[in-house]
């Protein structure tokens, strides 16, 4: 009994360690792309005034871009940052909540999977097109979906997991 | 523990729905087609399309039906080919350029100054050279079921008209998303940008470009002339469509439709070749009664940028062989 016990909670510890690298690779990752996208586009709009034409910055601002909002999509349900109607919510007694959360998570958790299984066409023919100016195959946009989707889903279940208490509102305020 | 199993549940959903889906597609009785372009409904792809559906009904007795949906709707135009493979959609009739995104051998015909002229083209696309860029579309997954016109291409701009070559440089002008486009219109001292169909008249109206370029038929049709009054009369491609469908789809379907199809594809290319000419010649009267400042730059300097843009490109062997069959079919 108390050895089960053990290992639960060292499986969890594991667990958090594991969710607490992939926060910090996700996060570095963001910064990188967001960086990189306001150095593309202003490049871009300087090259302008002086008559360079540099189509790559924009394609490669793009590309960045959707590697960003997918990564990030993840990272913000961690926040909590998500729109959401909640009036209803909190109208209801916290028993209810709890399964309203739960519905409402499925309902999220068959989305995410239903676009992660999607993607995986979008990535096979991403093998075949190729990006109009850098000629990069596809994939390497589409495989942001896979990725990002797959990350927002952990999130959205570890937030599930995480009982409301008025710890964590001070956290979620937290600079 | 319930809550888990439910949760894990969900998630496997998706993956297992799949299958039941497809067999009742299969049941049903006539066989929907559905047909995607980015050009407006008087515009000659629709027609041309039009004209596929109308044989396809025609010879299938019903069997097949086929829907048209014009001006974009179905997603731009890279988005559409990506539905053939996805199975989303079933044909596409999408300029050259796009395509050539998917099948890099098409590149060839992205190409400035390629065809001497419309006859040179027909005579390309439906002699050998069309042939082995059939094969090279079939390993890639397409079947091109036609080859169309889309028209022979001029310079629009919104403030400076242009009367010669020099009169392009530093101008920003919106090409397709096409490689060998972009290079073009760099060759020529503007500066290219690439932006989707569906924005060009927004970034002219704005200022975002200084100009574009278009074939009489969609010049007019898609009321640029309002937003760039400025046309030069330069013909500086001839582009090609292409009429396209899935290589699995076609291969899937019954022995005699597959036939009626591909028959129909070749019909309708023809179809909509004579409509675009005739569209291309007749519109040019009509854009002169509207007050647009029609010039006509000498052609000679723009040859020369893309004769040597033609030395510096890296072409790939087969696209030389290819490029060598076009230009000795020039001189029949």
């Amino acid at each position: 009994m108390n050895s089960t016990r053990f290992s639960l909670s060292s499986a969890a510890a594991m667990l958090s360690t594991l969710t607490g690298l992939i926060r910090r690779i996700v996060s570095f990752l963001v910064l990188l792309f967001f960086g990189y996208m306001l150095v593309a586009v202003l490049v871009q709009v300087v090259g302008r005034y002086f008559a360079v034409s540099i189509d790559w910055a924009a394609e490669s601002a793009t590309l960045a871009q959707i590697w960003m909002v997918l990564l990030a999509a993840g990272l913000a349900m961690r926040e909590q940052l998500h729109v959401r109607v909640e009036v209803l919510l909190h109208a209801m007694p916290r028993g209810v909540q709890r399964w309203v959360n739960l519905i409402v998570l499925m309902t999220c958790l068959w989305f995410l999977s239903l676009a992660v299984r999607g993607s995986i066409d979008l990535i096979a023919v991403g093998a075949v097109e190729t990006s109009p100016v850098l000629r990069l195959p596809m994939w390497v946009a589409y495989l942001s979906l896979p990725l990002g989707l797959g990350y927002f889903a952990l999130e959205l279940v570890l937030v599930f997991l995480q009982p409301p208490s008025p710890a964590r509102q001070s956290e979620s305020t937290r600079p | 523990m319930a809550v888990t199993l439910l949760l894990v549940g969900v998630v496997l959903l998706p993956w297992l729905q799949l299958s039941s889906k497809t067999t009742e597609e299969a049941r049903s009785e006539t066989l929907v087609l559905r047909a995607g372009h980015s050009s407006n409904p008087d515009e000659p792809y629709h027609a041309g399309l039009l004209e596929f559906a109308r044989i396809v009904e025609e010879r299938s007795e019903g069997r097949v039906r086929v829907e048209v949906y014009p001006s974009g709707q179905l997603g731009s135009e890279r988005m559409m080919i990506e539905g053939l493979l996805l199975g989303t959609l079933d044909i596409v009739v999408a300029a050259n350029g796009s395509a050539s995104s998917f099948v890099p051998e098409l590149g060839v015909l992205d190409l400035p100054f390629l065809f001497e002229d419309r006859e040179h083209m027909y005579r390309v696309l439906d002699g050998p050279v069309g042939e082995t860029l059939r094969g090279h579309a079939r390993e890639r997954g397409f079947r091109i079921l036609g080859y169309l016109d889309a028209g022979v291409r001029h310079i629009m701009t919104r403030s400076r008209p242009l009367e010669r070559f020099e009169d392009l440089r530093g101008l920003k002008i919106r090409t397709m998303p096409v490689p060998r486009h972009l290079e073009a219109f760099d060759a020529f001292g503007a500066q290219a940008l690439a932006l989707n169909y569906g924005e060009v008249y927004g970034s002219l109206q704005t200022g975002l470009i200084d100009g574009a370029e278009a074939a009489n038929t969609n010049f007019t049709r898609k009321n640029f002339h309002e937003v760039a009054p400025n046309w030069a009369q330069v013909g500086w491609i001839i582009l090609v469509a292409n009429m396209m469908m899935s290589e699995a789809a076609l291969q899937a379907m019954p022995e005699d439709l597959h036939r009626i199809i591909v028959d129909a594809g070749a019909r309708a290319a023809q179809h909509e070749r004579v409509l675009y000419r005739e569209s291309d010649e007749a519109l040019l009267d009509r854009i002169r009664e509207i007050g647009v400042n029609v010039t006509y730059p000498d052609p000679a300097p723009f040859r020369r940028a893309a004769e040597r843009l033609y030395q510096s490109q890296d072409l790939a062997p087969r696209e030389r062989a290819l490029l060598r069959s076009i230009r000795s079919a020039a001189d029949l």
